[in-house]
């Protein structure tokens, strides 16, 4: 039993690594929300303001790969 | 049997055999490659049988589709978090692309960075618009012209294109990202572009002014899908105007299976005059990522593994 959990757990890590392209931006959206909860730790109410929108441009750029990345 | 039914089975068979004959099977043969590996392309810039393209790793490939020859270059100097997007061919020959957010860069054919420029405001794209260059700065308050035009180290810019970036009801960086604009190449008087989400194209001509443009057959994706997938289904993924009017258009498609879907590219390869009536759509064996040139019915395509195959509709 534990050989077939055991090898189960090795086809899927095989298969997860193999099923994206190299290049795809898997977790633009966890990347914002962590990104979020980094900017809302900054103590400066405009600091704060400034790090928010450095987490959207930064999510901008992370869509932009698998939107219009060729 | 009668001779008006052996009339009929004659003149059936007939425009059974010109049938074939007007669809004829695809075909695709690989001319040379693979040019590039597995790696993101970030801009693509063609003139004549020329195509030059912008890597994710930082690097210009070069490729000469008649001689079948490429060469790939590093970008240089840059430093260790600087990265490249986009690519911009002018009239004049040169080439432009931007490092990060707020800088325009020039490039040489051996992968130099000749000079750099500093921009005021964030951008997320540049293309190569005849004398000219055409930007994409972020915009987080649509609704706003999308595009606007000028010299390179110019202060002076002005809108170019009727195109607008769009009110949705997503977050605010959702939405921005929806209204990123890509545009393909062009050997005709306007120059195609389109939003990530939709089955239509702009197409802009030299004075900057513009119209709208439906495809029919291509699939409408909804937004929230496009943004949650991590491989999308683009209803476009390039498009090529050609000298004679017709407009090349590579969309994702449907994969034939699962396997398949994994490799990057489209499968749908479809073939529009400049009033949007569809001449052909086809399935392609294999996904293709890039439109690399069009020669009468004959198409070279960047193909998912890196070789360049040439269609033929």
């Amino acid at each position: 039993m534990q050989r077939c959990i055991l090898l189960a757990i090795f086809v899927l890590a095989a298969m997860s690594a193999t099923a994206q392209p190299s290049y795809a931006s898997v977790g633009c959206t966890t990347e914002l929300a962590n990104c979020y909860q980094r900017a809302g730790g900054v103590d400066s109410f405009w600091y704060r303001w400034a790090a928010g929108l450095d987490c959207e441009l930064d999510f901008v750029e992370c869509a932009r790969i698998k939107l219009i990345g060729g | 049997m009668s001779v008006h039914a052996i009339r009929s089975i004659v003149l059936a068979a007939a425009l059974a055999g010109c049938a074939r004959h007007g669809s004829p099977a695809l075909s695709w043969e690989v001319k040379f490659g693979p040019v590039l590996g597995n790696e993101l392309i970030v801009g693509h810039a063609i003139a004549g049988r020329t195509a030059w393209l912008a890597m994710g790793g930082d690097a210009l490939i070069q490729v000469d589709l008649d001689s079948a020859r490429f060469t790939r270059a590093a970008l240089h100097p840059l430093h260790e978090d600087e990265h490249v997007w986009g690519l911009a061919r002018t009239n004049a020959g040169e080439m432009w692309t931007l490092i990060g957010r707020t800088t325009l860069a020039q490039i040489e054919d051996d992968g130099r960075i000749a000079r750099r420029i500093a921009l005021d405001e964030p951008h997320v794209g540049v293309f190569g618009g005849g004398k000219e260059l055409v930007f994409q700065i972020m915009n987080l308050h649509p609704p706003a012209a999308a595009l606007e035009a000028g010299p390179p180290g110019g202060a002076t810019r002005h809108s170019w294109s009727g195109m607008r970036i769009r009110d949705l009801p997503f977050t605010r960086g959702a939405v921005a990202a929806l209204n990123l604009v890509s545009c393909g190449a062009t050997a005709g008087a306007v120059m195609p572009c389109w939003f990530p989400d939709q089955p239509s194209l702009t197409l802009t001509d030299r004075s900057g002014a513009s119209r709208d443009l439906t495809l029919d057959g291509l699939p409408v994706v909804a937004p929230e899908l496009l943004l949650a997938s991590d491989n999308p289904r683009r209803p476009i993924r390039d498009v090529m105007v050609t000298g004679a009017n017709a407009v090349w258009v590579l969309g994702s498609g449907e994969s034939p299976g699962v396997e398949a879907s994994a490799r990057p590219g489209g499968w749908l390869l479809a073939r529009y005059d400049l009033d949007g009536r569809l001449f052909r759509r086809v399935q392609l064996p294999e996904p293709a990522r890039l439109i690399l040139g069009v020669r009468d019915d004959t198409c070279l395509l960047l193909a998912w593994d890196g070789r360049v195959v040439e269609v033929r509709l």
